[in-house]
């Protein structure tokens, strides 16, 4: 034992503390490690909180770790020749250190109940104060994210649907609502850049919501491990402005419905079904998968 | 403690010379060989010296799994069908060459489930339903060549993309398109590495003297043949042989060129009045005795017509009806447990094939190649009293099966209000 | 703590080997790389040297006929009933058992129906259209369209033979729908259609098929038959007393044939007009003289079909 298996316990809270500081500030070899960019307007408030029982406990873990330290340090037998006193305890030490950290999270407990209201309950309203429809239905199974927008009329679940697997898009600056559920096992659906993540319960249909204030292309991915594809189960998440996302909807509603082979040439727009008479538009690019 | 530390540095340094990525070769087509044999040479496996003729020759015509090779044809119909540029992206241990292009991409992607050699039986797959495809046989299901003729390149690319709803292939429309075509050219390549294979082991069973590949005899330097010298007769030997290969491989090849996609004749523009107009005479159509629809699909298109017959991978071997048993000596030899095919269950509403109109139309006009979906009977031209069906028919059943997921009768629930975030289902 | 030591050192090592000796056993390569860059390099080769004297195939000098019968020796295996699972009224009427059709034996003459014989060589590809090897007879029925009919969910020719260049009239005579999956093999291609009560469809094989294969109907999966495609017009199916014939064959040249039938496991034990013989993988070969007609009675035992 001795003076080399504390230097080893002194390592834990060095490197500990020193994989964080390197991952937050970006450097070699821990690039790239940090929170990835989040660009949910309301998802500060989840960052906030992370950093700080980050910092409450980091700042905790130093100071229980230094203490082991210096104790195993200080008492080594093969340095310490001392016979071992026993001691009765401080009745106000125990007080303290149960006192303090209660009283610590419960503070953190109601701090964050705002927050999560905010996610899991207080689904986004229209003007009318209705609760805000879904834009999409995912379903997740092994391994992929169904994706299933509404159509032209507005219900999902009807046979004007736009069905794609993995590849979502959502218009930026806009409450978003999706509903999720799981078709076979558990998966959790997570988009890592705009703080969702959630479970999704085979038999159970939920609703998450965010709203994304940055253009770009982003990941989804799945956070409940659901099977030796659960690796593979990464989707695409667009954010574009919401005149792209139309035509982009209306292109991918053309595309189902095509029913001409090879596919037409751009513009000559047909109108074969509901769908496709409500969806076609001029202009639009020959989708063909 | 120092016992301790040498068992621990001894551990440590077994699992390191034991780890590392696998050597893998292409696997031999045991189940098939072993069909031939029974039926050709009344044994039960081909000898040694057989398979070592076969391997030589499919060593030399297609490579390794690490070094795709492509046969080289006079006509160069191989060359058409794949690149070996984009070959050698899809082959190979996962990592990227110097110039920073991928290699492995099959490995990566595919061959846990489809297998090194394209079998269809890869590590993962026996835990599948259905099973992944096994390539060899040169039969896949949704394309847009009709009967058992091979799909076209765009056919294994929509796969390849889109992925198959329903079952366990995924959409690769996320990876760039480069790797994606160099997946297809890889398919195309094990696939004509199966069927070859098998006509190679076919052609072992009928020769006289049973061995393929017996000569190998070191090619002329130039000045010879410049000189027009006669072959000796080792060399004329090698060339028949190698002639009689060159045969099998341009056949195989040959009908990858000739497959061509059908014809669509277009679809009826129809309002909502005439959709529903269409839908009712489809629903007809379905349960007509032209199309047979039901015969197989059930009365209530649930999928529970027929479900004791089996897909051509499993006649292929053996008569299930028949000789049962035989299971046995092919699960042996790696076939996967076989299944029954089951007719789609068309009120679920998932089209494994693609629910765009055109698919289904295709579906229909076209069979399912491998399985027992027949395609419908066309009204043969110049004869109109004849039965079949004509183009505007097939729409209308295309509209018909397109409905059946959203009839009320299927969710009678439907109805019910949907409580959110309901912790209890209704 | 000595002993205790050895042992954790013992167990270690054994989990080191297995751990490092795990690796699947592939089969070992029995010939070298070398070979394989020999070989490809000759296979590649667009400049294909003088091959060797090929043996060259003399002409025939005139017509002959071929004909003989098929006879089982010993009992004749029971035909099996099939599984009749649905359309009983149409398929198994009055309940009576459908039984199988792959080896049909008449009692009276011992006869073996639905044995194909056909040519598969002296020429590895027939020469279609050549006046000395395909009589001009046959020239009439080239593009002929024979009839394939099903009723009682019974294909009621059991084994069809054509040409390549002939047609198939798929009809069905039953008062429900059959698909008809024809599943070609070789240059004969494959056809799976719905044919309705009455309807009928045509098929063309385009090319010919190297043995005979199965036509089956998914809708009534016991039902199954045989087709074979040929481009020579030089082959004959048994009747049901066993007899078959083959007019305006070519004469003075070596032939041969290929001999096929369902239930066969083998042709080796066979008596040929009395005398012993094996046909190996059931082909022979035979030289036929001018203006004659040869005479094959065939007797195989009842062991060949596994019985």
């Amino acid at each position: 034992m001795g003076r080399f298996w504390s230097i080893l316990f002194l390592m834990v809270p060095v490197f500990g503390v020193g994989v964080f500081v390197w991952a937050m500030a970006d450097w070699w070899p821990m690039r790239g490690h940090w929170l990835p960019e989040n660009i949910n307007a309301h998802g500060g408030v989840i960052d906030s909180l992370f950093l700080f029982i980050l910092i409450l406990t980091g700042v905790i873990f130093v100071i229980t770790s230094l203490a082991l330290f210096w104790f195993l340090w200080k008492y080594d037998a093969a340095k310490n020749a001392q016979p071992v006193t026993f001691t009765h305890g401080s009745h106000t030490l125990e007080v303290v250190w149960s006192i303090l950290p209660a009283a610590t999270l419960v503070f953190i407990a109601i701090y964050q109940m705002d927050a999560w209201a905010d996610a899991k309950m207080r689904r986004p309203t229209l003007p009318s104060g209705e609760l805000k429809p879904p834009l999409a239905e995912i379903t997740g199974r092994q391994f992929e994210w169904r994706i299933r927008y509404a159509g032209p009329d507005g219900k999902i679940h009807t046979p004007d649907d736009i069905e794609l697997g993995n590849d979502l898009h959502v218009p930026v600056h806009e409450e978003i609502v999706l509903s999720i559920k799981s078709q076979d096992v558990l998966h959790s659906f997570f988009l890592p850049n705009l703080r969702v993540k959630q479970d999704v319960v085979p038999g159970m249909k939920q609703y998450v919501w965010f709203q994304p204030n940055k253009t770009g292309v982003y990941d989804i991915v799945c956070a409940e491990l659901c099977g030796w594809g659960h690796y593979k189960m990464r989707g695409r998440l667009t954010v574009e402005p919401r005149a792209k996302f139309e035509v982009w909807l209306a292109e991918q509603a053309k595309a189902q419905d095509q029913s001409e082979y090879p596919p037409k040439a751009p513009g000559a727009g047909t109108a074969n079904t509901t769908a496709g008479a409500a969806a076609g538009l001029q202009g639009t690019v020959a989708a063909a998968p | 403690m120092n016992v301790r530390f040498a068992s621990l540095a001894l551990l440590a340094a077994a699992l390191a010379v034991g780890c590392g990525p696998p050597k893998v070769s292409f696997v031999r087509y045991t189940t098939v060989a072993h069909k031939i044999a029974q039926d050709q040479m009344g044994q039960p496996e081909f000898s040694s010296e057989q398979w070592r003729d076969i391997d030589l020759t499919m060593a030399m015509l297609f490579g390794t799994p690490d070094n795709p090779e492509i046969p080289a044809l006079e006509g160069g119909e191989v060359g058409q069908m794949m690149s070996l540029s984009r070959l050698k992206m899809a082959a190979g241990p996962v990592g990227s060459d110097e110039q920073g292009n991928p290699r492995g991409l099959y490995r990566e992607h595919c061959a846990h489930c489809h297998g090194i050699t394209g079998d269809g039986a890869g590590p993962t797959a026996v835990f599948l339903n259905p099973y992944p495809r096994d390539y060899r046989l040169g039969l896949f299901k949704f394309k847009s060549t009709p009967d058992k003729l091979r799909p076209t390149h765009e056919d294994l690319k929509k796969t390849v993309l889109e992925g198959i709803p329903g079952t366990a292939m995924p959409s690769f429309k996320l990876l760039p398109d480069v790797e994606v075509e160099a997946l297809v050219d890889y398919v195309k390549y094990l696939s004509l590495r199966g069927e070859v294979e098998r006509e190679l082991l076919m052609r072992t069973s009928q020769l006289t003297e049973g061995r393929l590949m017996t000569v190998v005899a070191k090619a002329p330097a130039s000045g010879e043949k410049a000189a027009g010298k006669a072959a000796t007769p080792e060399e004329a030997a090698q060339q028949a042989q190698l002639d009689a290969v060159r045969e099998a491989v341009k056949d195989i090849a040959g009908r990858w060129k000739s497959a061509k996609s059908a014809e669509v004749p277009a679809r009826p523009e129809m309002d909502e009045q005439k959709l529903a107009a269409s839908v009712a005479r489809g629903r007809d159509l379905f349960y007509g005795t032209i199309a047979n629809c039901i015969k197989c699909h059930g009365d209530s298109a649930l999928g529970d017509g027929v479900t004791n017959d089996y897909e051509d991978w499993v006649k292929d071997l053996y008569d299930p009806s028949k000789e049962p048993k035989a299971a046995r000596e092919y699960l042996a030899r790696g076939m996967l447990p076989p299944r029954n095919a089951r007719p789609r269950n068309l009120r679920l509403g998932v089209f494994r094939g693609g629910h765009r109109p055109l698919d289904i139309y295709w579906r229909l006009t076209n069979g399912i190649a491998g399985t027992p979906m027949p395609k419908v009977l066309m009204k043969p031209e110049g004869d109109p009293n004849a039965k079949g069906l004509v183009p505007s028919d097939v729409w209308d059943l295309v509209n018909y099966v397109q409905s059946l997921a959203y009839e009320p009768i299927n969710n009678p629930l439907a109805a019910a209000s949907e409580a959110e975030n309901l912790r209890i289902t209704p | 703590m000595t002993k205790h030591d050895w042992r954790w050192v013992a167990g270690l090592a054994l989990l080191a080997a297995l751990a490092g000796c795990a690796r699947r056993r592939q089969p070992t390569e029995r010939f070298d790389a070398s070979s394989v860059d020999v070989l490809r390099t000759a296979f590649g080769s667009a400049v294909k040297g003088p091959a060797g004297p090929k043996a060259a195939i003399p002409d025939p000098d005139g017509w002959a006929t071929l004909k003989g019968t098929f006879k089982l020796v010993g009992q004749p295996p029971a035909r099996k009933p099939l599984d009749v699972n649905r359309d009983h009224s149409v398929c198994a009427p009055g309940g009576k058992p459908v039984l199988g059709e792959d080896l049909v034996i008449d009692t009276a003459t011992n006869g073996i129906k639905d044995v194909a014989i056909y040519l598969i060589g002296p020429h590895p590809k027939f020469p279609v259209g050549d006046s000395k090897w395909e009589h001009e007879s046959y020239g009439k029925t080239a593009g002929d369209e024979l009839l394939f009919d099903q009723k009682q969910c019974v294909f009621l020719t059991h084994l069809l033979a054509i040409r390549s260049s002939q047609k198939v009239r798929v009809t069905n005579s039953d008062p429900v729908g059959h698909n008809t999956n024809i599943n070609g093999i070789g240059g004969a291609k494959s056809e799976s259609i719905t044919v309705p009560e009455h309807g009928y469809s045509m098929y063309q094989p385009g090319g010919q098929s190297p043995r005979p294969f199965k036509v089956i109907c998914n809708i009534h999966p016991w039902m199954g038959a045989m087709m074979l495609v040929r481009d020579s017009p030089f082959f004959a199916v048994s009747k049901a007393d066993g007899s078959f014939e083959i007019p305006n064959l070519p004469s003075g040249v070596e032939l041969e044939f290929q001999v096929f039938q369902e239930a066969a496991k083998n042709y080796k034990e066979l008596t040929v007009n009395g005398k012993a013989a094996t046909w190996e993988q059931g082909k022979f070969k035979i030289k036929l003289p001018k203006d004659q007609t040869e005479t094959l009675n065939v007797e195989i035992k009842s062991a060949a079909f596994g019985a």
